[in-house]
């Protein structure tokens, strides 16, 4: 396919490869490319959804019903237990990002961080098995509580946070990164210049300019949060139960329509975040000024 | 109710292998005179074969069968074995139709949920003689006392047993936190022997329990109705009464068993409540949840003291711990050694009744009939179900001469090492000091008509007195708790409401005053976003006007101007 369309093409310098005209073939063959990538999408994204919803909405015998509907939205426990996960949820985005913006400030700044592998160093921890970080953590909390005589049983939430945190600031300093280095310095200093106190230039011109970090950083905390069930399960001690937690007890207590439809609940919490943030991420390279 | 339970994390992957799964089960290709036997177990629940491969016992049982098939009957017999997680796992993709078995292995009231819905084909009569002969008559009449729909003795004929134990109390007397509030060892041991214990506040952040729903509810369902109560305006005898009553003569020991087992068995909305909120009591007085990384934190001894345990499970910790107070490792891994003898596990049954469980084949419809018996039978006999007891460290349902050989090198201390075998004159209760060193114990109960060489009297064991409560007494009970040993049945229809009723227990509530604390950040929110609108709205609207009034006066002026030019030209 390639060499028909080289053939077909009239001879082009090679020095201006952007004048190339594509004939039809090859424009074609560019849009096949991405066949793998659609078959992907519907056979890992779609196909499943599909099969959520189709569950959400049956009962054990395949006959079509609102019960999981009704029995979710009926059922003080389970909305309580999706409450404390979004609370928990925007409790840790919170914390991810104000341990990081700083850091990410720092590392992106040429004066202070010449050095990459710096910043690989603070993702690092996402390439050991996150069960065992996630054990290594809970013996190493139960030794530090015990220095002030105490135990992870007395904190489920204290030694929740610290797991969470832990495990997702590593998700949250690239994104972050990668804002700061485009970050337009010479607006900062202009701001400085011009008399702005730090509060104002942070407030007025850094955070709008890190927007679309800021955004996609808390998207890549959040939802995982909810939806996460080993973290809490460890640390708590069994003690804090997230909604991700609650989708699994329903599988593995066979309610498949139950689980599906929280499950359901949450594509929709996602899909939801995303429409409420999608001018963040189209604003990416206009600096995000224009997302004020 | 076995161990495989565990790992939580298995279980997300539940929805990716049951449409993976089918393609596994189907994959050996078989000749026509290869006969296959699809066999679906719980992981690590069978002898599998050793790394090195001298003689025919360093092989898998599962090997060992598809010899004995080409020696015995000459035919070659393919064993295709595979494992899964949960019950409910297993449950699922067998309803659904995604999985083909010759012979399953499952909990006791999965056998029965299987008999209810007609999922499982008996087995023939006299198609598993060896069973028949050596299994344990204790176990046997557990067995045939589940009724199914009202009928008795019925899950007997479904279902073929395999391994079988407790849930009781797995605890460690010489837990470093215990010194600190006071609690001695004996004191713990006399505590242990109750599931009220658990509740005391004196253990408060001292105890583990089972994070399933079905082993967390007994134990709730024995302390809840443990003094006598009222349910549905009838009044019933709780299990205290009803123990006092069993001691006293007044009702006789089957008597006693079919009342604890009905209570036991109470799965009522009303019951689910009171349990429910006992359970919560619990979950607050409790360390935490867990499934499998109990026995490990058992065994550290650096969490917790007391562990909610399968005897199994018990038994394994025990080992590991005793090992590890030998020479200060794990599993052939060096750990603290600041904490060495610091662990001494203990197994408890409390007295006011306990569970029983057992696992158990069965044949699905469809299965192949013959071939799926021979391989129960197999496993079924006395020296390859001791192989198998050695390998994976649960108590089979079978005894005969060979199992109790091998319970006795285990405990009996008139094992002569060297000659590997029982010195009966070495130690006799008639010896002075005996009552100071050793103490009897008679599990003849369990071995009681299938014994062929050796008599009943060598089930007469005697063992070191700081034996007591090990090991041994966890594998084999004391035959004066087996009355106050129940059967959990299968909670049917009530599935549903105990899963809410467990997740109630699990859930976290805050206090009131934060649910208005929410509900006014969230409205104070609206509030704010609200007017944040409508000022907008007002600044845009005083600018439109502001250009409106500009405009105009722009128009204005330039009518003006033409005026002014108009009456120039005029001039």
């Amino acid at each position: 396919m390639t060499m028909s369309a080289e053939e077909k093409t009239p001879a082009v310098k090679p020095s201006r490869p952007e004048h190339v005209h594509h004939g039809p073939n090859a424009r074609t063959f560019i849009k096949s490319l991405s066949l793998p990538f659609v078959l992907f999408l519907i056979l890992f994204v779609l196909i499943p959804i599909l099969f959520i919803i189709y569950y959400a909405f049956t009962d054990a015998n395949g006959n079509f019903t609102g019960q999981a509907f009704v029995d979710f939205f009926t059922n003080t426990v389970k909305l309580n237990v999706l409450l404390i996960s979004v609370l928990i949820g925007i409790f840790n985005t919170f914390l991810c990002l104000l341990i990081t913006f700083p850091l990410a400030y720092l590392l992106a700044n040429p004066k202070i961080n010449k050095n990459y592998v710096l910043v690989m160093l603070f993702v690092m921890p996402m390439w050991i098995n996150f069960v065992l970080r996630t054990g290594a953590l809970r013996d190493l909390l139960t030794i530090m509580l015990g220095w002030v005589g105490s135990t992870t049983a007395e904190h489920p939430l204290l030694c929740t946070m610290i797991g969470l945190v832990v495990n997702y600031i590593p998700f949250t300093v690239l994104p972050l990164y990668s804002t700061m280095l485009k970050l337009d310095r010479s607006q900062i200093e202009a701001a400085k210049d011009l008399g702005c106190n730090p509060f104002y230039t942070f407030t007025r011109n850094i955070i709008p300019q890190a927007m679309p970090g800021l955004v996609s950083a808390s998207m890549m905390v959040f939802m995982p949060t909810i939806s996460s069930y080993v973290i809490t399960d460890t640390l708590s001690e069994g003690k804090i139960m997230l909604f991700g937690n609650s989708i699994y007890l329903s599988f593995s207590y066979s309610d498949w329509n139950g689980g599906s439809f929280m499950s359901l609940i949450m594509l929709i919490i996602i899909f939801a975040v995303m429409f409420a943030t999608r001018k963040f991420d189209r604003s990416d390279n206009g600096r995000g000024v224009g997302a004020w | 109710m076995n161990k495989k339970r565990f790992s939580s994390l298995s279980g997300a992957l539940l929805l990716l292998t049951t449409l993976v799964l089918p393609s596994c089960s189907e994959t050996t290709a078989s000749s026509s005179d290869e006969i296959v036997l699809n066999v679906y177990n719980s992981a690590d629940y069978i002898k599998e074969d050793s790394d090195e491969i001298n003689d025919e016992s360093d092989k898998g049982l599962v090997h060992q069968f598809e010899d004995y098939c080409e020696e015995t009957y000459h035919q070659k017999v393919h064993i295709n074995y595979s494992t899964f997680d949960t019950n409910e796992t297993m449950l699922s993709e067998l309803k659904t139709g995604k999985a083909d078995y010759d012979l399953i292995n499952c909990s006791d009231y999965v056998v029965q949920k299987m008999i209810n819905e007609d999922m499982i084909i008996p087995f023939d009569d006299d198609s598993t003689p060896n069973y028949d002969k050596y299994v344990s008559p204790f176990v046997n009449e557990k067995i045939d006392s589940i009724s199914v729909n009202g009928e008795q003795g019925i899950v007997g004929k479904y279902a073929r047993g395999y391994m079988w134990g407790t849930l009781g109390i797995l605890y460690n007397d010489s837990f470093k936190g215990l010194e600190k509030r006071g609690i001695t060892s004996e004191e713990m041991e006399e505590d242990m022997t109750s599931w009220d214990s658990l509740w005391d506040p004196k253990y408060k952040n001292l105890l583990s329990i089972k994070d399933s729903v079905r082993d967390t509810y007994a134990v709730g369902i024995f302390e809840t109705y443990r003094d006598d109560f009222t349910l549905e305006g009838k009044s019933y005898k709780g299990f205290a009464t009803l123990k006092k009553e069993y001691e006293d003569g007044t009702i006789s020991e089957a008597e006693y068993n079919q009342e604890i087992t009905t209570i036991f068995n109470f799965c009522d909305d009303d019951t689910l409540n009171v349990v429910g909120a006992k359970l919560r009591e619990l979950r607050d007085n409790a360390f935490g949840f867990e499934v499998d990384s109990g026995k490990v934190d058992m065994i550290k001894g650096d969490k917790f003291a007391i562990n909610v345990a399968w005897s199994g499970d018990a038994a394994y910790a025990m080992d590991q711990a005793d090992e590890y107070n030998a020479s200060g490792t794990i599993d052939g891994e060096k750990v603290d050694t600041e904490n060495k003898d610091l662990v001494d596990l203990r197994y408890a049954l409390p007295e006011t009744g306990a569970n029983i469980w057992f696992d158990a084949w069965v044949m699905p419809k469809g299965a192949n009939k013959l071939w799926a018996s021979r391989f129960v039978d197999f496993l079924s006999t006395p020296k390859y179900a001791a192989e198998n007891m050695e390998y994976i460290g649960y108590t089979p349902v079978i005894a005969g001469d060979e199992i109790l050989e091998l319970v006795q090198s285990w405990y009996d201390a008139r094992y002569d090492e060297e000659k590997e075998e029982m010195d009966y004159s070495s130690i006799t209760p008639e010896d002075e000091g005996f009552a100071d060193e050793y103490y009897t114990k008679d599990i003849s109960y369990f071995f009681k008509g299938t014994l062929d060489e050796l008599d009943d009297s060598a089930a007469h064991f005697i063992l070191p007195l700081d034996s007591r409560n090990k090991q041994f007494d966890t594998q084999y009970p004391d035959e004066s708790l087996l009355p106050h040993l129940t059967i959990m049945a299968d909670f049917g229809s009530q599935n549903a409401s105990m899963l809410l009723m467990w997740e109630s227990v699990k859930n976290t509530s805050l206090p009131t005053w934060a649910y208005y604390f929410i509900l006014g950040i969230l409205v104070l929110i609206l509030v704010l976003f609200l007017l944040l609108q409508v000022s907008r709205h007002a600044v845009k609207k005083r600018r439109k006007d502001r250009k409106q009034a500009r405009e105009e006066a722009r128009k204005l002026k330039i009518q003006q101007l033409k005026k002014q030019e108009q009456q120039k030209k005029a001039a």
